[in-house]
Protein backbone atom coordinates (compact mmCIF):
# COMPACT_ATOMS: atom_id res chain seq x y z
CA UNK A 1 0.00 0.00 0.00
CA UNK A 2 2.75 2.30 0.70
CA UNK A 3 4.68 1.60 -2.49
CA UNK A 4 1.22 2.74 -4.41
CA UNK A 5 1.38 5.93 -2.58
CA UNK A 6 5.03 7.16 -2.84
CA UNK A 7 4.70 5.63 -6.57
CA UNK A 8 1.16 8.40 -7.22
CA UNK A 9 3.34 10.76 -5.40
CA UNK A 10 6.60 10.28 -7.60
CA UNK A 11 4.54 10.31 -10.77
CA UNK A 12 2.68 12.65 -10.07
CA UNK A 13 5.84 14.89 -9.40
CA UNK A 14 6.68 14.40 -12.58
CA UNK A 15 3.68 15.55 -14.55
CA UNK A 16 2.98 18.48 -12.30
CA UNK A 17 5.64 20.86 -13.89
CA UNK A 18 4.26 20.19 -17.08
CA UNK A 19 0.77 22.26 -15.93
CA UNK A 20 2.20 24.09 -13.03
CA UNK A 21 2.86 27.74 -14.99
CA UNK A 22 0.00 27.65 -17.52
CA UNK A 23 0.15 31.83 -16.56
CA UNK A 24 3.73 31.95 -17.29
CA UNK A 25 3.17 30.02 -20.55
CA UNK A 26 1.00 32.26 -22.11
CA UNK A 27 2.86 35.47 -20.83
CA UNK A 28 6.23 33.94 -22.12
CA UNK A 29 5.04 33.10 -25.52
CA UNK A 30 2.59 36.20 -25.83
CA UNK A 31 6.19 38.25 -25.34
CA UNK A 32 7.79 35.92 -28.20
CA UNK A 33 5.10 36.23 -30.28
CA UNK A 34 4.69 40.29 -29.55
CA UNK A 35 7.86 40.43 -30.08
CA UNK A 36 8.07 38.94 -33.56
CA UNK A 37 5.11 41.50 -35.02
CA UNK A 38 6.46 44.50 -33.08
CA UNK A 39 9.73 44.64 -34.26
CA UNK A 40 11.20 41.76 -36.22
CA UNK A 41 14.69 43.48 -36.02
CA UNK A 42 14.26 43.94 -32.63
CA UNK A 43 13.80 40.16 -31.12
CA UNK A 44 15.53 40.06 -27.61
CA UNK A 45 18.33 37.16 -27.60
CA UNK A 46 15.92 35.26 -25.57
CA UNK A 47 12.99 35.33 -27.89
CA UNK A 48 15.41 35.01 -30.62
CA UNK A 49 16.57 31.90 -28.76
CA UNK A 50 12.98 30.48 -28.79
CA UNK A 51 12.16 30.94 -32.06
CA UNK A 52 15.42 29.74 -33.19
CA UNK A 53 14.51 26.39 -31.15
CA UNK A 54 11.44 26.13 -32.15
CA UNK A 55 12.39 26.14 -35.95
CA UNK A 56 15.39 23.95 -35.28
CA UNK A 57 13.40 21.16 -34.12
CA UNK A 58 11.18 21.33 -36.79
CA UNK A 59 14.28 20.95 -39.61
CA UNK A 60 15.43 17.83 -37.53
CA UNK A 61 12.92 16.57 -37.87
CA UNK A 62 12.87 12.48 -37.34
CA UNK A 63 16.82 13.00 -37.82
CA UNK A 64 19.06 12.93 -35.73
CA UNK A 65 22.39 15.45 -34.72
CA UNK A 66 25.67 13.39 -35.23
CA UNK A 67 27.39 12.99 -31.72
CA UNK A 68 30.76 11.94 -33.10
CA UNK A 69 33.69 14.19 -33.39
CA UNK A 70 32.13 16.12 -36.01
CA UNK A 71 30.26 17.57 -33.43
CA UNK A 72 33.30 19.48 -31.68
CA UNK A 73 34.16 19.87 -35.30
CA UNK A 74 31.53 22.13 -36.41
CA UNK A 75 31.13 24.07 -33.13
CA UNK A 76 34.91 24.19 -32.55
CA UNK A 77 34.79 25.85 -36.51
CA UNK A 78 31.66 28.46 -35.49
CA UNK A 79 32.77 29.55 -32.06
CA UNK A 80 36.33 30.58 -33.47
CA UNK A 81 34.55 32.52 -36.52
CA UNK A 82 32.12 34.19 -34.35
CA UNK A 83 35.45 34.75 -31.89
CA UNK A 84 37.29 36.68 -34.59
CA UNK A 85 34.51 38.19 -36.25
CA UNK A 86 33.11 39.11 -33.23
CA UNK A 87 29.31 37.88 -33.95
CA UNK A 88 26.79 39.42 -31.97
CA UNK A 89 26.59 38.03 -28.54
CA UNK A 90 23.58 35.11 -28.54
CA UNK A 91 21.72 33.90 -25.63
CA UNK A 92 23.38 30.38 -25.70
CA UNK A 93 26.66 31.17 -27.40
CA UNK A 94 27.36 29.85 -30.97
CA UNK A 95 26.56 26.06 -31.78
CA UNK A 96 26.72 23.76 -34.81
CA UNK A 97 25.62 20.29 -35.80
CA UNK A 98 26.00 17.70 -38.64
CA UNK A 99 22.58 16.22 -39.53
CA UNK A 100 22.83 12.98 -40.01
CA UNK A 101 22.17 10.77 -42.02
CA UNK A 102 21.09 13.58 -44.56
CA UNK A 103 22.98 13.32 -47.42
CA UNK A 104 21.46 16.03 -49.38
CA UNK A 105 23.35 19.09 -49.38
CA UNK A 106 22.58 22.28 -47.21
CA UNK A 107 23.06 24.21 -44.22
CA UNK A 108 20.58 26.08 -42.10
CA UNK A 109 21.47 29.52 -39.78
CA UNK A 110 18.61 29.19 -36.88
CA UNK A 111 18.31 32.64 -34.91
CA UNK A 112 19.58 32.53 -31.20
CA UNK A 113 23.31 31.16 -32.83
CA UNK A 114 22.14 27.30 -34.56
CA UNK A 115 23.89 26.34 -37.67
CA UNK A 116 22.67 22.82 -38.86
CA UNK A 117 24.78 21.26 -41.74
CA UNK A 118 24.12 18.37 -43.57
CA UNK A 119 26.25 15.03 -43.18
CA UNK A 120 25.90 15.37 -47.19
CA UNK A 121 27.64 18.85 -47.41
CA UNK A 122 30.14 18.12 -44.26
CA UNK A 123 31.70 14.91 -46.03
CA UNK A 124 31.72 16.82 -49.25
CA UNK A 125 33.77 19.91 -47.85
CA UNK A 126 37.33 19.46 -48.16
CA UNK A 127 40.15 21.57 -47.10
CA UNK A 128 38.67 25.67 -46.05
CA UNK A 129 35.48 24.55 -47.67
CA UNK A 130 33.64 24.11 -44.10
CA UNK A 131 34.66 27.30 -42.85
CA UNK A 132 33.69 28.98 -45.64
CA UNK A 133 30.04 27.29 -45.76
CA UNK A 134 30.44 28.31 -41.72
CA UNK A 135 31.24 31.82 -42.83
CA UNK A 136 28.12 32.09 -45.01
CA UNK A 137 25.56 30.73 -42.59
CA UNK A 138 26.64 32.58 -39.67
CA UNK A 139 26.50 35.63 -42.10
CA UNK A 140 22.64 35.22 -42.49
CA UNK A 141 22.62 35.29 -38.63
CA UNK A 142 24.52 37.94 -38.03
CA UNK A 143 22.68 39.70 -40.36
CA UNK A 144 19.43 38.68 -38.67
CA UNK A 145 18.48 37.22 -42.34
CA UNK A 146 16.46 34.02 -40.29
CA UNK A 147 14.12 36.63 -38.11
CA UNK A 148 13.30 39.22 -40.83
CA UNK A 149 12.09 36.59 -43.04
CA UNK A 150 9.12 36.08 -41.07
CA UNK A 151 6.01 37.01 -42.84
CA UNK A 152 2.85 35.67 -40.88
CA UNK A 153 -0.27 37.94 -41.91
CA UNK A 154 -2.24 36.12 -39.19
CA UNK A 155 0.44 36.55 -36.49
CA UNK A 156 0.20 40.37 -37.15
CA UNK A 157 -3.69 40.44 -37.61
CA UNK A 158 -4.15 38.45 -34.43
CA UNK A 159 -1.74 40.08 -32.02
CA UNK A 160 -2.57 43.63 -32.58
CA UNK A 161 -6.30 43.24 -32.12
CA UNK A 162 -7.80 44.45 -29.33
CA UNK A 163 -8.63 40.51 -28.51
CA UNK A 164 -5.07 39.66 -28.30
CA UNK A 165 -4.81 39.45 -24.52
CA UNK A 166 -7.75 37.23 -24.35
CA UNK A 167 -5.92 34.38 -26.49
CA UNK A 168 -5.90 30.91 -25.35
CA UNK A 169 -3.08 29.06 -23.97
CA UNK A 170 -3.70 26.92 -27.46
CA UNK A 171 -4.33 29.31 -29.89
CA UNK A 172 -0.94 31.00 -28.49
CA UNK A 173 0.42 27.46 -29.22
CA UNK A 174 -0.99 27.33 -32.54
CA UNK A 175 0.51 31.23 -33.37
CA UNK A 176 3.81 30.15 -32.11
CA UNK A 177 4.06 26.61 -34.19
CA UNK A 178 2.94 29.21 -37.23
CA UNK A 179 6.04 31.57 -36.62
CA UNK A 180 8.36 28.90 -36.09
CA UNK A 181 7.18 27.00 -39.77
CA UNK A 182 7.17 30.48 -41.22
CA UNK A 183 10.85 30.48 -40.60
CA UNK A 184 11.44 26.80 -41.31
CA UNK A 185 9.47 27.42 -44.72
CA UNK A 186 11.96 30.01 -45.89
CA UNK A 187 15.16 28.14 -44.72
CA UNK A 188 14.52 24.98 -45.72
CA UNK A 189 11.56 25.20 -48.78
CA UNK A 190 11.43 29.00 -50.40
CA UNK A 191 15.13 30.14 -49.61
CA UNK A 192 16.20 33.19 -49.09
CA UNK A 193 15.84 35.85 -51.75
CA UNK A 194 18.82 36.84 -54.36
CA UNK A 195 19.73 39.98 -52.68
CA UNK A 196 19.89 38.12 -49.67
CA UNK A 197 22.20 35.15 -50.57
CA UNK A 198 24.93 37.04 -52.51
CA UNK A 199 24.38 39.85 -48.92
CA UNK A 200 25.32 36.84 -46.70
CA UNK A 201 28.34 35.40 -49.43
CA UNK A 202 30.16 39.54 -49.89
CA UNK A 203 30.04 38.98 -45.65
CA UNK A 204 31.35 35.47 -45.81
CA UNK A 205 33.91 36.17 -48.22
CA UNK A 206 35.05 39.67 -45.69
CA UNK A 207 34.75 37.08 -42.84
CA UNK A 208 37.54 34.67 -44.31
CA UNK A 209 39.64 37.50 -45.38
CA UNK A 210 39.72 38.61 -41.75
CA UNK A 211 40.46 35.08 -40.67
CA UNK A 212 43.14 34.43 -43.08
CA UNK A 213 41.47 32.39 -45.21
CA UNK A 214 41.70 32.48 -48.87
CA UNK A 215 38.29 33.30 -50.31
CA UNK A 216 38.55 30.93 -53.22
CA UNK A 217 37.37 28.21 -50.85
CA UNK A 218 34.02 29.39 -51.07
CA UNK A 219 34.46 29.63 -54.66
CA UNK A 220 35.22 26.00 -54.82
CA UNK A 221 32.63 24.93 -52.71
CA UNK A 222 30.29 26.38 -54.63
CA UNK A 223 31.16 24.67 -58.00
CA UNK A 224 31.21 21.31 -56.69
CA UNK A 225 27.84 21.75 -55.58
CA UNK A 226 26.89 23.48 -58.60
CA UNK A 227 28.11 20.36 -60.43
CA UNK A 228 26.95 17.89 -57.76
CA UNK A 229 24.41 14.92 -59.56
CA UNK A 230 22.95 14.17 -55.98
CA UNK A 231 20.66 17.54 -56.15
CA UNK A 232 17.49 17.24 -53.91
CA UNK A 233 14.63 18.91 -54.33
CA UNK A 234 15.15 21.49 -51.65
CA UNK A 235 15.72 25.15 -52.80
CA UNK A 236 16.79 26.64 -49.46
CA UNK A 237 19.22 26.93 -47.62
CA UNK A 238 22.84 26.95 -48.53
CA UNK A 239 22.18 24.77 -51.60
CA UNK A 240 19.86 27.93 -52.80
CA UNK A 241 19.03 27.64 -56.46
CA UNK A 242 17.62 31.43 -55.93
CA UNK A 243 20.38 32.63 -56.81
CA UNK A 244 22.36 30.00 -59.09
CA UNK A 245 25.66 28.82 -58.07
CA UNK A 246 26.86 30.44 -61.09
CA UNK A 247 25.65 33.49 -60.49
CA UNK A 248 27.00 33.36 -56.89
CA UNK A 249 30.45 32.48 -57.92
CA UNK A 250 30.16 35.59 -60.40
CA UNK A 251 29.54 37.85 -57.33
CA UNK A 252 32.21 35.64 -55.60
CA UNK A 253 34.78 37.21 -58.77
CA UNK A 254 33.55 40.76 -58.69
CA UNK A 255 33.97 40.85 -55.21
CA UNK A 256 37.53 39.33 -55.40
CA UNK A 257 38.12 42.49 -58.50
CA UNK A 258 37.13 44.74 -55.96
CA UNK A 259 40.12 44.15 -54.19
CA UNK A 260 43.11 46.18 -54.24
CA UNK A 261 46.49 44.35 -55.42
CA UNK A 262 48.20 45.61 -52.39
CA UNK A 263 45.74 43.66 -50.45
CA UNK A 264 45.50 40.11 -52.19
CA UNK B 1 10.56 0.49 5.83
CA UNK B 2 13.32 -1.28 3.91
CA UNK B 3 11.61 -1.62 0.83
CA UNK B 4 10.16 1.90 0.79
CA UNK B 5 13.56 3.15 1.36
CA UNK B 6 14.75 0.95 -1.31
CA UNK B 7 12.02 2.63 -3.82
CA UNK B 8 12.85 6.17 -2.57
CA UNK B 9 16.64 5.50 -3.51
CA UNK B 10 15.61 3.61 -6.79
CA UNK B 11 13.74 6.48 -8.11
CA UNK B 12 16.55 9.42 -7.18
CA UNK B 13 18.64 7.15 -8.97
CA UNK B 14 16.18 6.89 -11.91
CA UNK B 15 15.25 10.74 -12.36
CA UNK B 16 18.76 11.83 -11.74
CA UNK B 17 20.49 9.99 -13.83
CA UNK B 18 19.74 12.03 -17.56
CA UNK B 19 21.22 14.63 -15.11
CA UNK B 20 24.84 13.23 -14.40
CA UNK B 21 25.07 11.83 -18.14
CA UNK B 22 24.52 15.78 -19.40
CA UNK B 23 27.02 16.65 -16.45
CA UNK B 24 29.82 14.23 -18.47
CA UNK B 25 29.01 15.29 -21.95
CA UNK B 26 31.36 17.68 -22.98
CA UNK B 27 34.76 15.68 -24.88
CA UNK B 28 36.90 14.96 -22.58
CA UNK B 29 41.21 15.51 -23.97
CA UNK B 30 42.93 12.68 -24.63
CA UNK B 31 46.11 12.77 -24.45
CA UNK B 32 47.85 9.86 -25.72
CA UNK B 33 46.98 7.60 -28.44
CA UNK B 34 48.07 4.62 -30.25
CA UNK B 35 48.48 4.54 -34.02
CA UNK B 36 49.04 1.60 -35.81
CA UNK B 37 50.26 2.23 -39.44
CA UNK B 38 50.95 -0.26 -42.29
CA UNK B 39 52.34 2.07 -44.78
CA UNK B 40 52.69 -1.04 -47.56
CA UNK B 41 52.39 -4.79 -47.60
CA UNK B 42 54.33 -6.67 -44.44
CA UNK B 43 55.33 -3.18 -42.80
CA UNK B 44 54.27 -2.04 -39.80
CA UNK B 45 54.55 0.82 -37.63
CA UNK B 46 53.33 0.53 -34.12
CA UNK B 47 53.77 3.97 -32.00
CA UNK B 48 52.28 6.13 -29.10
CA UNK B 49 51.87 9.87 -29.94
CA UNK B 50 49.69 12.66 -28.61
CA UNK B 51 46.81 13.30 -30.10
CA UNK B 52 46.93 15.64 -33.00
CA UNK B 53 50.42 15.34 -34.00
CA UNK B 54 50.85 15.44 -37.35
CA UNK B 55 52.86 11.94 -38.79
CA UNK B 56 53.87 11.31 -41.83
CA UNK B 57 53.80 7.61 -43.63
CA UNK B 58 56.88 6.43 -45.74
CA UNK B 59 55.99 4.51 -48.04
CA UNK B 60 58.22 1.44 -48.14
CA UNK B 61 57.45 0.57 -51.95
CA UNK B 62 60.46 0.87 -54.12
CA UNK B 63 58.56 1.14 -57.40
CA UNK B 64 57.51 4.50 -55.84
CA UNK B 65 59.37 7.69 -56.45
CA UNK B 66 60.43 9.84 -53.55
CA UNK B 67 57.81 12.35 -54.48
CA UNK B 68 55.10 9.69 -53.94
CA UNK B 69 56.35 8.13 -50.97
CA UNK B 70 54.63 10.88 -48.63
CA UNK B 71 51.92 10.91 -46.97
CA UNK B 72 50.92 13.08 -43.60
CA UNK B 73 48.07 11.84 -41.61
CA UNK B 74 46.55 13.70 -38.35
CA UNK B 75 46.33 11.52 -35.08
CA UNK B 76 42.72 11.89 -34.80
CA UNK B 77 41.10 9.03 -32.81
CA UNK B 78 42.13 6.76 -30.25
CA UNK B 79 40.81 3.24 -31.32
CA UNK B 80 43.16 2.98 -34.81
CA UNK B 81 43.69 -0.34 -34.17
CA UNK B 82 43.07 -1.55 -37.53
CA UNK B 83 44.43 -0.30 -40.80
CA UNK B 84 44.26 3.70 -40.82
CA UNK B 85 40.10 3.19 -39.28
CA UNK B 86 38.79 6.05 -38.05
CA UNK B 87 41.23 8.85 -39.21
CA UNK B 88 39.62 11.30 -41.12
CA UNK B 89 41.71 14.04 -41.31
CA UNK B 90 44.38 13.52 -44.00
CA UNK B 91 47.06 15.83 -45.51
CA UNK B 92 49.23 14.07 -47.89
CA UNK B 93 51.31 15.04 -51.12
CA UNK B 94 51.17 13.83 -54.45
CA UNK B 95 51.27 9.66 -53.31
CA UNK B 96 49.35 7.58 -55.23
CA UNK B 97 49.59 4.98 -53.09
CA UNK B 98 46.07 2.99 -53.21
CA UNK B 99 43.62 2.26 -50.22
CA UNK B 100 40.83 0.65 -50.20
CA UNK B 101 38.89 1.95 -47.11
CA UNK B 102 36.06 4.60 -47.25
CA UNK B 103 38.49 7.16 -45.44
CA UNK B 104 40.83 6.77 -47.99
CA UNK B 105 38.27 8.42 -50.18
CA UNK B 106 39.39 11.76 -49.25
CA UNK B 107 43.27 10.47 -49.24
CA UNK B 108 42.28 10.00 -52.98
CA UNK B 109 40.40 13.09 -54.31
CA UNK B 110 42.99 15.52 -52.63
CA UNK B 111 45.98 13.13 -53.85
CA UNK B 112 45.05 12.14 -57.23
CA UNK B 113 43.56 15.44 -58.52
CA UNK B 114 39.93 15.00 -58.11
CA UNK B 115 39.77 18.50 -56.39
CA UNK B 116 43.02 19.94 -57.59
CA UNK B 117 41.79 23.67 -56.83
CA UNK B 118 44.47 25.63 -54.75
CA UNK B 119 41.68 26.29 -52.25
CA UNK B 120 41.72 22.59 -51.29
CA UNK B 121 44.86 23.02 -49.53
CA UNK B 122 44.30 23.79 -46.39
CA UNK B 123 45.57 27.15 -44.84
CA UNK B 124 47.15 27.63 -41.33
CA UNK B 125 43.43 27.87 -39.70
CA UNK B 126 41.96 24.76 -40.71
CA UNK B 127 45.02 23.02 -40.22
CA UNK B 128 45.55 24.25 -36.51
CA UNK B 129 41.69 23.60 -36.22
CA UNK B 130 42.45 19.94 -37.21
CA UNK B 131 44.46 19.70 -34.48
CA UNK B 132 42.80 20.67 -32.48
CA UNK B 133 40.14 17.79 -33.45
CA UNK B 134 42.54 15.60 -32.68
CA UNK B 135 42.58 16.91 -29.04
CA UNK B 136 38.78 16.13 -28.81
CA UNK B 137 39.10 12.15 -30.16
CA UNK B 138 36.32 9.99 -28.89
CA UNK B 139 33.91 12.98 -28.81
CA UNK B 140 30.63 13.29 -26.52
CA UNK B 141 28.87 9.98 -25.42
CA UNK B 142 25.83 9.27 -27.47
CA UNK B 143 22.55 11.65 -26.62
CA UNK B 144 20.02 9.70 -24.08
CA UNK B 145 17.23 9.63 -26.52
CA UNK B 146 13.94 10.63 -24.82
CA UNK B 147 12.51 7.21 -23.27
CA UNK B 148 10.10 7.96 -21.20
CA UNK B 149 6.78 9.29 -21.33
CA UNK B 150 6.24 12.62 -22.93
CA UNK B 151 5.76 14.16 -19.79
CA UNK B 152 9.24 12.94 -18.42
CA UNK B 153 10.51 14.41 -21.85
CA UNK B 154 8.88 17.56 -21.85
CA UNK B 155 10.28 18.42 -17.58
CA UNK B 156 12.72 21.43 -17.98
CA UNK B 157 11.81 22.83 -21.07
CA UNK B 158 10.82 26.67 -21.38
CA UNK B 159 7.45 27.64 -21.90
CA UNK B 160 7.40 27.82 -25.89
CA UNK B 161 9.22 24.81 -25.85
CA UNK B 162 6.30 23.07 -23.95
CA UNK B 163 3.97 24.41 -26.39
CA UNK B 164 5.24 22.57 -29.44
CA UNK B 165 6.70 19.27 -27.57
CA UNK B 166 3.27 17.96 -28.03
CA UNK B 167 4.49 17.49 -32.08
CA UNK B 168 6.02 14.41 -32.86
CA UNK B 169 9.97 13.97 -31.84
CA UNK B 170 10.12 17.56 -31.12
CA UNK B 171 10.97 16.47 -27.45
CA UNK B 172 13.50 14.68 -28.74
CA UNK B 173 15.50 17.28 -30.63
CA UNK B 174 14.54 19.65 -28.19
CA UNK B 175 16.82 17.15 -25.95
CA UNK B 176 19.38 17.34 -28.77
CA UNK B 177 19.87 20.76 -29.21
CA UNK B 178 20.57 21.18 -25.20
CA UNK B 179 23.12 18.57 -25.42
CA UNK B 180 24.78 20.31 -28.47
CA UNK B 181 24.39 23.44 -26.15
CA UNK B 182 27.32 21.90 -23.59
CA UNK B 183 29.72 21.16 -26.10
CA UNK B 184 32.01 24.32 -26.15
CA UNK B 185 35.66 24.38 -27.73
CA UNK B 186 37.83 25.31 -24.96
CA UNK B 187 39.11 28.72 -24.33
CA UNK B 188 42.30 27.46 -24.93
CA UNK B 189 41.20 26.26 -28.41
CA UNK B 190 39.66 29.33 -29.49
CA UNK B 191 42.26 31.51 -28.43
CA UNK B 192 45.06 29.36 -30.60
CA UNK B 193 43.34 29.53 -33.29
CA UNK B 194 42.63 33.12 -32.82
CA UNK B 195 46.66 33.33 -32.93
CA UNK B 196 46.99 31.42 -35.99
CA UNK B 197 44.07 33.30 -37.77
CA UNK B 198 45.72 37.24 -36.73
CA UNK B 199 49.08 35.57 -37.94
CA UNK B 200 47.50 34.55 -40.98
CA UNK B 201 45.92 37.91 -41.53
CA UNK B 202 49.26 40.17 -41.05
CA UNK B 203 51.28 37.66 -43.49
Amino acid sequence: MRAIIITTLLATATVMPTYAATDSLVNSAFSVLRGIVESQRDLNPEQENKLGRAAAVRIIGKRSLATDKSLYHVTLLVQALAKITDAPPTLTGYHSAVIADDYSLNAFALPGGYILITQGLYDLCEGDELLAVLAHELAHLNLKHGVNSIKNAKLTATLTSATATTLSTTELAKLFSESAASLTDTLVVKGYSRSTELEADAEAFKMLRLIGVSPMAFDSILRKIGQSTTKNDATGGFFSTHPSTDDRRKNLDQLLASIEPTQQ
Amino acid sequence: MIKTLSFLLLGTLLFSFPVHVQANAVPALVKKTLVKVKPGPGAKTVCELPAGTRVEILNDDRNTSPERKRAWLYVVSPSCSGWMRNIDAIRCDNSRETRSTEIMKKYRQNCLGDNPTKANEESPVTESIFRKIGAALAGPPEIKQNGGSMAAGIRGFSDEERLVAGSTDAAKNFRQLDYIEQVNASPEDLAAIEAIAKRARQE
